[in-house]
């Protein structure tokens, strides 16, 4: 089989796999901003609000898909 | 997606460290789209790492390890974490009278201070995901910063140094095994090591290495990161309720014992060198390295379009026959070969013994 005919056959599997990547970003920004307990990809305002408060900061950098 | 149980015990604020959690201001950095480098400096080969600071962007300390790529998460712990955790506020309530000994902490001059100044990553990405079009397109790895280190390397014809080749050793180079449940509690010492040479036992806590307060493995790596061959590294144990004071030699190569199979990045070291080869090391005392894989596309493609086939065992590179891993002759193609120099190889193959011709690219 040629390469341009797997890549036919192995087009629905990459879209599911695309998807599917791109809901775990989309799910994971929705989850941890509907918890309230992070700022989200959003340091200066992390930083803005530690001044504020006086507490130190936890930055987190997290690959998600 | 690795590390996946930790991050989730952490963005939920599980019970065991909800508490720590409450003292801090917690961010989430998902991209590595626009990311400050001149602050940010850890092991981008990591899927979870973290940072604990000042306002005023002084670093107290580093968390987030690995040495394996299924069981990601065999260096991290939550009760590690929280160990960190509670360090860090210490740091924080001792400040700024303690800034003095968090000077080493502190990030080091980059050459890049965006990803997105690095040739191969210009253009690519946007600052900010794109959650409305294609978020995962839009998203920069946080290992492609350090591919894109060494690409600049590869495109300008220099030799990969060293750090960037074995970036974030584990304390397991020099010896020393360090118990995730803890913060840097000493669970085994390597015989004939340096952390033996050095007078480690099993038990000792790190207080400080270098002069600067340890407060996780990942702050051990740092320090271990940015230490040269030869150097000596000061470091402060408490033992049995006691401190003592050991000293340990680095000798010059003392990083390459780092295994780098693991890392996501080691990938593309292996399209420039090896034309997508992926190679196991077969003990001995000659070379052996099993083709274990041959890559099948672009680039990565290479290897295979070069002759080599899966099993073949390589025997010889360019006259050299040492025993090595994958590892060392990543290291030794990387620094001493350039894109377009056609390396000669030897394998066996079954009873037959085969000579091939690779590109470097």
């Amino acid at each position: 089989m040629t390469r341009m005919g797997l890549l036919l056959l192995a087009l629905p599997l990459m879209a599911v796999g695309a998807e599917s990547r791109d809901t775990k970003v989309i799910n994971d920004r929705a989850d941890v901003l509907s918890a309230g307990r992070w700022i989200y990809n959003d340091f200066p305002k992390g930083l803005a609000e530690a001044r504020k408060t006086g507490k130190p900061l936890l930055v987190v950098l997290r690959c998600v898909p | 997606m690795a590390c996946a149980g930790f991050d989730g015990q952490v963005v939920r604020h599980d019970t065991r460290i909800e508490d720590l959690l409450k003292k801090f201001v917690c961010v989430r950095l998902v991209q590595a789209n626009d990311l400050d480098l001149t602050l940010f400096q850890f092991d981008y080969d990591l899927t979870f790492a973290a940072f604990f600071m000042n306002a005023d962007r002084t670093i107290y300390g580093r968390f987030g390890s690995r040495s394996e790529q299924k069981n990601a998460e065999k260096d991290i712990s939550l009760e590690g974490f929280g160990k960190a955790l509670a360090a860090a506020l210490e740091l924080h309530k001792a400040y700024p009278m303690n800034k003095a000994i968090l000077a080493g902490k502190q990030p080091l001059p980059v050459a890049m201070k965006r990803p997105e100044e690095y040739a191969t990553l210009a253009g690519k990405y946007k600052p900010t995901i794109d959650y409305e079009g294609k978020p995962a397109a839009s998203c920069m790895h946080c290992h492609q910063v350090r591919e894109a280190e060494r690409r600049s390397y590869r495109s300008d014809n220099k030799p990969i140094p060293d750090q960037s080749l074995y970036p974030w050793p584990m304390p397991a180079v020099i010896g020393l095994t360090l118990d995730p449940k803890e913060k840097a509690k000493v669970a085994a010492v390597a015989a004939g090591s340096a952390a033996a040479q050095a007078g480690f036992q099993v038990g000792d806590e790190v207080a400080t290495l270098n002069r600067q307060p340890i407060i996780s493995m990942g702050d051990v790596q740092w320090v271990l990161h940015n230490a040269a061959g030869p150097s000596t590294l000061d470091a402060v144990v408490l033992r049995r309720g006691k401190t003592a004071n050991l000293q340990i030699t680095l000798p010059k190569d003392w990083r390459v014992k780092s295994d780098i199979a693991w890392r996501a990045t080691t990938w593309d070291l292996r399209r420039m060198a090896l034309g997508g080869l992926v190679l196991k090391h077969n003990p001995g005392t000659n070379m052996a390295l099993r083709v274990d894989y041959v890559g099948q596309y672009d680039e990565h493609a290479l290897g295979k379009r070069s002759g080599f086939k899966k099993d073949d065992v390589i025997v010889k590179v360019d006259n050299e026959e040492r025993p090595m891993t994958e590892s060392e002759l990543l290291r030794l193609l990387l620094q001493n070969k350039f894109k377009g120099d056609k390396v000669p190889f030897t394998v066996t193959r079954g009873e037959e013994k085969v000579e091939l011709t690779l590109p470097m690219q």
